[in-house]
């Protein structure tokens, strides 16, 4: 969360592509043709989330918010909604403290509350979650970070989940801040192992306060930090397959990355070696690409490829991150959010192990109001081409103090993509509830209802969620590929997928965590315009393993197990 | 009595007289002129008293005729001169009563004084400084020599001659004013806004001291006071241009972009070729992403004033940030031109040309800046960058080092303020050792935090570790004098 940064938005380009480049006239959207409903409450989804001071906040512990996880409790292929929650400095008599939710969804468009039966209800400074089934029984299982004891959930399959923090060696020796997490194959064994990013080393008794007149934001005493105070070392757990997990963060070198303050996660596969990396959003310091070396270790490439500072070689504040293919050239591209003063960034992937900040060229250089978290791409219109979603909110309710053209809360922003390497900012044209004002943080994308469309859940401040439903266009076709794993980890995580229609191609992967402190849908999304059918799909196994299916009906979720298309090759 | 006239005539008097004769008229004749000198001298004190400034000046004129040598009234003839708008008569005749009688203060006042009202600084310091030293107790000279030696840099000293000026004649509202201005160049903010407050508070139609004020409210984090002290201003005095700009440039500093675009448009209504303030508005636009007219704004101003390197540089940044490259390349070439040691120009060029793929003249740009800025740290780590581009490296590793170097020990100076500001808590709550640990961590991390030291020395010397505690004091004075003593040490 960079202070206030200068005047002129920090960019950085490291590429040895010359890029001709046009004038952004900023000429008006065109209308719409996709839009949105939120009907959280009518939902059920109404745990209050609890964080920190409602009008000030002491410490940067009561900014973070917390986050949501969308994963398949109960097996029947609707996908159920975990939403972390928090608590506040003064605390609350144990039986009023604030509890995380689980809702299982009932398929009707409406959720349950399971969360006492389940056994997930914790209290605390809950900060991300993330799921998938780390011990391929089946089960999405859960882990859910803190300012604490980060926690493993594991699904004992008949709706409750078993505490397995203690049994699995997950416990800290002292008390860390775990952010944004993701579950990830990093050794091609076949099993998940487990990436956790830590914020700040902090130490409540030692901790700057606003009154001291050091931390100001626009001249308003604020919270302290994150520059300043220790930053936090992430953690990586190798699944040792019987139920436990080794600390490998030293012997893997994910603890010598440059930056510190990790927030946002995401695993993706940034070389296309078929070994899966991570990138981490991390606050007003250089960003993190950990890349896999294949053999048990980690670099931190960020810098080196120009994927971690903003254009001009600025450390920007990073919260969330969103991977995926925009411009259709094959890579995983990563957009990143960042502080209010400053813009979101887009790292195009050049394939060539560089990244190219097109933030500028692609028309996401217009707003620098909005203070960023949640993040998606994801193709909204069913075109074909990932767009963007936005979860805005200020890091400082003390902001309400201020006479400002942005507040606390904040709308979210929605990009089209116009499939010409460019977006436009369609939000005002989208109205409510995408330009209602709330002080969001975790958002997970996921299709809830199963229609092809993805939905957003986001977990607000102080504030009940939100559940935005996205309606298409009529008539276009979508296909939800669902992946199986056998030899590689059962939720397929590093999996990439090929959707191939005539001679358009659409790349995507089966990704452990993103956006921020969040587990997106782990099904894997296709917008497919007017296509009547998939000439072929795809798969690359998280194991190396290829395999393409022919003639897929679109409409419809494809469930596709390892080892049962047509084998390609193997890696 | 034989009256000795000039010339032959004396030679007619001393062949009648004698020599002796002649000595002893001449005597004569020279008290009577003194006496006639002193009459006159004497006449122009009472026409000055009577406010006939001519009829004093002719006076003195007639009494410097019949003595030239009477210093005092070579000093009121160019006081005298002076309140008449003569300003080199008032000056030749200071010049002569302070050639005639260097002890005289009034003369080494008045030539100090009206020296430097006539912009010779260098000029001023000499009868200044004698002043002082012939009357230490007068506020204003010690007001107009602190002014001298503030605009000669010299601001320690300056700061000293201040004080003491402030000290001798508490509610000499000027000298509270500089002395704020001063203590706000030193550092020391909140030295800076007592005495600004001080200065509006004796003086409330000084105009300059509450604009200081606002400012100096502002710097020192008040920024609600600064606006209402600003807009207090602008209220009594709405055409003092001054007060709008800098109460725009403080809203816009507060993040009200609203305001500021509102103070902005306002003043450029009552002043429309105020270069200023269509550079700020063209700032408070690009702030709430409204482009196109920041653009226009910008551009305006660097019409209306071509001198302005900061608005050619900011119209880059937003040509840069709307993707128009070449533009943005011109725009911050531009702003070189006006301003050549403009560091963060070089670095914006840099970054455009690089992205642009001329990465020879970006490696030269991005140099240019870090030796013109070497705290830049993300000049070292672009510039390495660029190095690594070209094949280069060992510079580029040298550079990156260095990228790292800053930023570490930026963080440090973050860290090390945190932990000052730590140990100041434990200190209020007792716990000295705590604190003094605090301050030692603080020290560690930032050697030249003058805080640090001098936190350090007040809990030493609450513990009774007097000389530890003088060495830490002497420490944080070294790095910050502006810094006091505290209780028992000196």
């Amino acid at each position: 969360m960079n202070r206030g940064p200068a005047y002129h938005t920090p960019l950085l380009v490291i590429t040895a592509v010359v890029w001709v480049v046009r004038a952004i006239d900023a000429p008006p959207p065109v209308a719409v043709d996709f839009s949105f409903t939120e009907n959280a409450k009518a939902a059920g989804l109404n745990q209050f989330t609890v964080y920190g001071g409602t009008r000030t906040n002491r410490y940067l512990l009561e900014t973070t918010g917390c986050g949501v996880a969308v994963l398949d409790v109960d097996g029947d292929g609707w996908l159920d909604i975990f939403l972390v929650n928090g608590t506040t400095l003064e605390g609350f008599p144990s039986a009023k403290a604030p509890m995380c939710h689980l809702y299982r969804n009932r398929r009707d468009g409406t959720f349950e509350d399971v969360t006492t039966r389940a056994g997930v209800g914790q209290g605390g400074w809950g900060q991300g979650a993330c799921a998938a089934d780390y011990d391929n029984d089946g089960r999405d299982d859960l882990f859910v970070t803190s300012w604490g004891q980060n926690r493993l959930y594991r699904n004992r399959g008949d709706g409750t989940f078993d505490d397995v923090t203690a049994r699995a060696g997950l416990m800290n020796a002292k008390r860390r801040w775990g952010a944004g997490c993701a579950f990830i194959d990093y050794d091609r064994d076949g099993k998940l192992d487990l990436f956790a990013a830590n914020y700040i080393d902090f130490d409540l008794a030692n901790a700057p306060v606003p009154e001291s007149g050091l931390c100001r934001y626009k001249g308003v005493p604020v919270a302290c930090g994150p520059p300043g105070l220790p930053g936090g070392k992430n953690v990586l757990y190798h699944n040792k397959g019987d139920g436990t997990f080794e600390d490998v963060s030293v012997k893997s070198r994910i603890t010598t990355a440059a930056g510190t303050y990790g927030l946002g996660v995401s695993t993706l596969d940034f070389d296309d070696d078929g070994w899966t990396d991570l990138y981490v959003a991390n606050d007003s310091n250089p960003s993190t690409l950990y890349r896999n070396n294949q053999d048990g270790t980690f670099t931190d490439i960020a810098v080196v490829a120009g994927c971690a500072y903003s254009q001009d070689g600025k450390p920007q504040a990073g919260m969330g991150v969103a991977i995926g293919d925009y411009d259709h050239n094959g890579t995983m591209d990563i957009f990143k959010t960042n502080f209010a003063g400053d813009t979101s960034t887009l790292y195009a992937n050049t394939g060539k192990g560089l990244c190219d900040d097109r933030t500028f060229q692609s028309g996401l250089g217009r707003n620098t109001r909005w203070l960023g978290w949640g993040v998606a791409f994801s193709d909204l219109d069913l075109d074909g081409w990932l767009d963007l979603f936005l979860v805005n909110g200020h890091v400082y309710p003390e902001v309400e103090q201020l006479k400002t053209d942005f507040g606390y809360r904040q709308r979210k922003v929605v990009y089209r993509n116009l499939g010409d390497n460019r977006f436009e900012d369609v939000t005002d044209l989208l109205g409510p509830p995408v330009t209602t004002a709330k002080a969001g943080r975790g958002a997970a994308f996921a299709d809830i209802d199963n229609d092809g469309h993805i939905d957003i859940i986001v977990n607000n401040v102080n504030d009940t969620p939100d559940l935005f439903r996205s309606k298409a266009p009529e008539g276009r076709s979508w296909l939800m590929v669902k992946l199986v794993g056998r030899t590689s980890n059962r939720s397929a995580i590093g999996a990439r997928v090929r959707a191939v229609v005539d001679d358009r191609v659409q790349v995507q992967e089966v990704r452990g965590g993103g956006s921020y402190y969040a587990q997106n849908d782990l099904r894997v999304h296709f917008g497919l315009g007017n296509a009547a059918r998939v000439n072929r799909v795809e798969v690359r196994w998280p194991n190396g393993m290829e395999e393409s299916w022919t003639d897929v009906p679109v409409n419809r979720i494809l469930m596709l197990e390892e080892g049962t298309g047509q084998q390609r090759r193997s890696q | 009595m034989v009256r000795c006239p000039p010339g032959a005539a004396c030679v007619l008097l001393v062949g009648a007289l004698g020599v002796a004769g002649a000595a002893q008229q001449r005597g004569i004749e020279r008290s009577r002129e003194q006496d006639s000198a002193q009459a006159l001298f004497l006449l122009g004190q009472a026409k000055e008293r009577a406010k006939d400034l001519a009829g004093a000046a002719d006076a003195y004129e007639r009494a410097v005729e019949r003595l030239p040598n009477l210093a005092a009234a070579h000093d009121r003839l160019g006081y005298v001169r002076g309140q008449l708008g003569q300003t080199d008569a008032a000056l030749a005749h200071f010049a002569r009563a302070v050639e005639l009688q260097p002890g005289l203060f009034d003369a080494q006042y008045h030539l100090g004084a009206t020296r430097w009202w006539t912009r010779d600084i260098e000029g001023a310091r000499r009868p200044l400084e004698a002043a002082v030293r012939l009357r230490p107790d007068h506020a204003e000279a010690r007001y107009y020599l602190g002014l001298v030696l503030r605009q000669q840099g010299q601001v320690a000293e300056a700061a000293q001659q201040l004080r003491k000026s402030v000290g001798l004649s508490p509610r000499l509202a000027p000298a509270h004013l500089q002395l704020g201005v001063t203590l706000q160049q030193w550092g020391d903010i909140g030295g800076a806004v007592a005495h600004l407050k001080t200065a509006a508070a004796i003086d409330p139609s000084s105009v300059d001291a509450r604009n200081s004020l606002g400012l100096a409210l502002m710097q020192s984090g008040d920024a609600e006071a600064a606006i209402e002290t600003l807009r207090q201003l602008v209220r009594d005095h709405p055409d003092d241009n001054t007060a709008r700009l800098n109460l725009g440039t403080t809203l816009l500093q507060k993040a009200d972009l609203a305001g500021a675009v509102e103070v902005f448009t306002e003043l450029l209504a009552r002043d429309p070729s105020n270069a200023l303030a269509q550079y700020n508005l063209g700032m408070a636009l690009k702030q709430q992403d409204r482009f196109e007219e920041a653009e226009r704004a910008l551009r305006r101003a660097i019409e209306l004033d071509a001198s302005l390197p900061d608005a050619p540089f900011t119209l880059g940044v937003v040509l840069w940030q709307t993707a128009r490259m070449a533009a943005a390349a011109d725009a911050f070439r531009e702003a070189i031109k006006k301003k050549d040691e403009f560091a963060d120009a070089h670095y914006m060029l840099a970054t455009v040309l690089k992205q642009q793929g001329a990465i020879d003249e970006a490696v030269a740009r991005f140099q240019r800046a870090v030796d013109l800025q070497p705290t830049m740290a993300e000049g070292y780590l672009s510039l390495g960058q660029a190095l690594q581009q070209q094949g280069r490296a060992n510079e580029a590793r040298s550079a990156l080092e260095q990228a790292q170097k800053l930023n570490q020990r930026k963080s440090d100076a973050q860290a090390s303020t945190f932990a000052v500001s730590v140990g100041n808590r434990k200190l209020q709550g007792g716990d000295a050792a705590g604190a003094i640990q605090q301050y030692r961590t603080a020290i560690k991390l930032a050697p030249d935090n003058p805080q640090a030291h001098y936190r350090l020395a007040i809990a030493l010397a609450r513990r009774g570790a007097i000389g530890e505690a003088q060495r830490a004091f002497d420490t944080a004075r070294t790095l910050a004098p502006y810094l006091q003593p505290p209780a028992g040490l000196r």
